[in-house]
Formats: C-alpha cells, sequence, structure tokens
C-alpha cells in the first residue's frame, strides 16, 4: 500500500533473506514431525512460525511480498487452532469445538481476503488452503491441511523497506513511527465476527420482504474468532439512509463474561411505513464494534455472513407475502 | 521466453562483477514474479561469475542462499517438500 508523501527506501539485507530461509525450513520440519497421536508442541511452533512472518511483513512493509507473509501468518495462526482442535479431540476437552470454530472463521476472513487479490500461485493455494479449512470436520484431515499449507510457494525476502524520515523523527526526540497496524488496525489482528440474522426463525432472505407495521421476531446467531480482552463487550447496531422514525430495529450486545462461544439474541423489528412497488429496498448496513470496559478503547471487527439487511416494506394489504420478496 | 531469458542471463553474468546491487535487483524481479526456478538459475550464475576471492565473498554468499531459497521455493510448487528441505539444510 502506497500512501502519498510516504517514500520509504529499499535496503538489501542479507539478514532477511537469511531469516526467510530459516523461518522455511522451520515450516518444513515442524510439518514433517507431526502426528495426529502426538500434536505436542505444534500449535506453539506455528505460532512462533507465524510470528516470525508477520515481523518479516513488518520489514516489508509497502512492497508485495509483505501482505504474502502476513497472510501465510495468518494461515499458520489457523494451523496453531487446527492443531489445538486435534489435540482437544484427543484428550475428549469440551473446548475441542471452540478451536475448529475459530480456525473457520479465521479461514472464512483470510479466503475473502482473496477475492479480489492478484492471480498468483500463493494466493490460489491459499485461497484453496482455506477453503478446505472451512469445509474440515475431521481431525484427520490436519496432517494433509498441513501438508498442503507448506507447500504454498513464497516470495524470498530481499530487501527491508527503510522510512528515510527515521533520522528526522530521532532528532525531534519522538523515538518511533506510530505503527501503521495501530493507525489503521491491521486485518491480521482484527477479530472476526459472523453474523447470521433470522425473521421470525427463518434465515434472513436478501432482500427480505415484510408487511409494515407488523412486528416480526428478530434474531442473530454471533460467533466470534477471539475477544479482544476479557473485559471487552461487543455492539452490534445498524446505519442507514432510512428515516430512522420510519422503522425499529434492535441493537444487540454480549460480553466476553457472558458470551465466550457462539450466542443468540431475540429482538423485534418494524417497519412503519410501506414503501412504493418500484423504489429499491432499504438497506440497513450493520455495524459492530467491541468496546473496553472502561469504554475508552474501540476495535472493529470484520463482519462476515449478513453485512447488510436489505428489507422491502409492504404495504399490509398486499396479500400473503410474508418474508421471501 | 527463452531467448528473452538469456538476454538476462547474459546481463547477470556481465553485471555480477561490475553492478552485483543490479544483478541482485534483477533476481528479486523474477522471484517477485514467481519464477523462482529461474531465480534460482540466475543467482546461481552470478554466484559463479564472481572470483573466489575475500573481496567478493559477501556477494558470492548471498547470491549463493538467494539460488538455494529460490530453488526451494520452486520445488515447493511443484510438490517436493523433502526435495525443498534438503536444499535449505545445505545452506546453513
Amino acid at each position: 500500500m502506497h500512501h502519498p508523501g510516504d517514500e520509504m527506501l529499499r535496503e538489501i539485507k542479507r539478514e532477511l533473506l537469511d531469516r526467510g530461509i530459516k523461518l522455511r525450513r522451520r515450516l518444513l520440519e515442524t510439518v514433517e514431525r507431526f502426528e495426529l497421536s502426538a500434536v505436542g508442541s505444534a500449535p506453539g511452533e506455528f505460532e512462533a512460525i507465524s510470528s516470525g512472518y508477520r515481523q518479516l511483513a513488518a520489514q516489508t512493509s509497502d512492497l508485495p511480498e509483505s501482505g504474502l507473509a502476513t497472510q501465510m501468518a495468518d494461515a499458520l495462526q489457523i494451523a496453531s487452532q487446527l492443531c489445538r482442535w486435534v489435540a482437544g479431540v484427543l484428550e475428549t476437552s469440551s473446548e475441542a469445538p471452540k478451536f475448529l470454530s475459530s480456525a473457520q472463521l479465521r479461514a472464512a476472513a483470510l479466503g475473502q481476503r482473496f477475492q479480489n487479490g492478484p492471480p498468483n500461485l500463493t494466493v490460489h493455494r491459499l485461497s484453496d488452503w482455506a477453503s478446505a479449512v472451512e469445509s474440515t470436520s475431521d481431525p484427520k484431515s490436519v496432517p494433509d491441511l498441513l501438508r498442503s499449507l507448506s507447500l504454498v510457494p513464497l516470495p524470498v525476502f530481499y530487501f527491508e523497506v527503510r522510512d528515510p524520515n527515521q533520522s528526522i523523527r530521532e532528532e525531534l526526540g519522538v523515538s518511533e513511527a506510530p505503527s501503521r497496524s495501530h493507525l489503521t488496525s491491521s486485518p491480521t489482528e482484527v477479530p472476526v465476527v459472523k453474523m447470521l440474522f433470522f425473521l421470525d426463525r427463518q434465515p434472513w432472505l436478501t432482500p427480505q420482504a415484510i408487511k409494515s407495521g407488523v412486528q416480526y421476531d428478530f434474531g442473530v446467531q454471533i460467533g466470534l474468532s477471539r475477544w479482544p480482552g476479557p473485559a471487552w463487550r461487543l455492539e452490534v447496531d445498524y446505519v442507514s439512509i432510512a428515516d430512522p422514525r420510519t422503522y425499529h430495529v434492535t441493537s444487540f450486545d454480549g460480553s466476553a463474561e457472558g458470551a465466550p462461544g457462539e450466542t443468540r439474541q431475540q429482538g423485534h423489528l418494524i417497519f412503519y411505513n410501506p414503501q412504493s412497488l418500484r423504489s429499491e429496498p432499504s438497506v440497513l448496513k450493520v455495524r459492530a464494534r467491541f468496546v473496553s470496559g472502561d469504554g475508552k478503547e474501540a476495535v472493529v471487527p470484520t463482519i462476515i455472513g449478513h453485512t447488510e439487511l436489505r428489507v422491502r416494506a409492504l404495504s399490509p394489504e398486499s396479500g400473503s407475502v410474508s418474508v421471501c420478496f | 521466453m527463452s531467448s528473452e531469458y538469456e538476454k538476462f542471463a547474459a546481463v547477470i553474468k556481465a553485471k555480477a562483477l561490475s553492478d552485483p546491487v543490479e544483478a541482485y535487483r534483477f533476481i528479486s524481479t523474477f522471484s517477485a514474479l514467481e519464477l523462482h526456478q529461474q531465480a534460482a538459475e540466475l543467482a546461481e550464475l552470478a554466484d559463479e561469475a564472481l572470483p573466489s576471492v575475500k573481496a567478493h565473498a559477501w556477494w558470492k554468499e548471498t547470491f549463493n542462499r538467494a539460488a538455494a531459497a529460490e530453488r526451494a521455493e520452486s520445488l515447493l510448487a511443484a510438490g517436493d517438500r523433502t526435495g525443498a528441505l534438503m536444499v535449505l539444510d545445505d545452506v546453513e
């Protein structure tokens, strides 16, 4: 990503090349050693390799290889969750399904990022891998998944990107530039929230036809990749250009203590006025954010599933049209 | 592609001694295009083009490692995990 007025210098750095080689070898060795019956240190090992690729991404920021290193780091975190799932299944732990659910949520988010990515072999293989993780339900498939991840080719890291303004900041007494992840929330650190809405206990349709003036049961099923912290809460509401006096849709919230895994919540939905037949459906953009316990910090998660609600409010006299349009 | 590649190979051989930075950039460009096998061959050419003297030791070592890293990626792209691991074991 190029930022105007933010020229970076490429510098040849053999240490970067060496670290890339070491990480690649460590990944191959970890996959070679992995055994279904003895997961052992594999989750921690994948975490450590993921962290290594994240550091490489930070040192090569603004270069194409940085993005691919970040995506590999994310995939390795998913691999770690898959190993924890296998370990949980072997130990008959009740926590095991949560690890699979977390891995699949992250894989869905990773897959979404590839939709507009460059059509190269790395992206293609990572995309296929993310799809395979999403559809897996058998712990015995994990060794194959790990092996196929290790076969994703990666760029070789030749250059470090240096900020030419670093010396100026040092002179001014500013020790470090604010990291971009801090300013814009790097997607790798952003929690993923899966939201599925229901109307009168039926899955939400797009667009969803309803009768105006009728109050419907409105529910949501929320799944999270992780909470930012133990005391954080999740707030879900909607943004629309429609006049807020013409409708009411229940906003939802939940806390880490009260809802550690997947939760369901119930509320109501009502649109007071019918639309003209030729008008476009109303659009309610679904908005979610995590807020810290003291209310001073907020994190905007990536939403997958129903990211917007399209509603066509029909006249109450419009016959038997119920929920489908 | 082959005649174009031969031109690049000739440039690498000529540049490795006088301008190794340019040769390094050429190799990195091939790598960025996922042409790992060609990048490995070019890095080997650059390594061979440099005499084994102390003044060129750093660049020779750098091209040697680049060749190994590229060779490993090309083997992995072809599905050969064992071969890739052997190449990387040799580099250290």
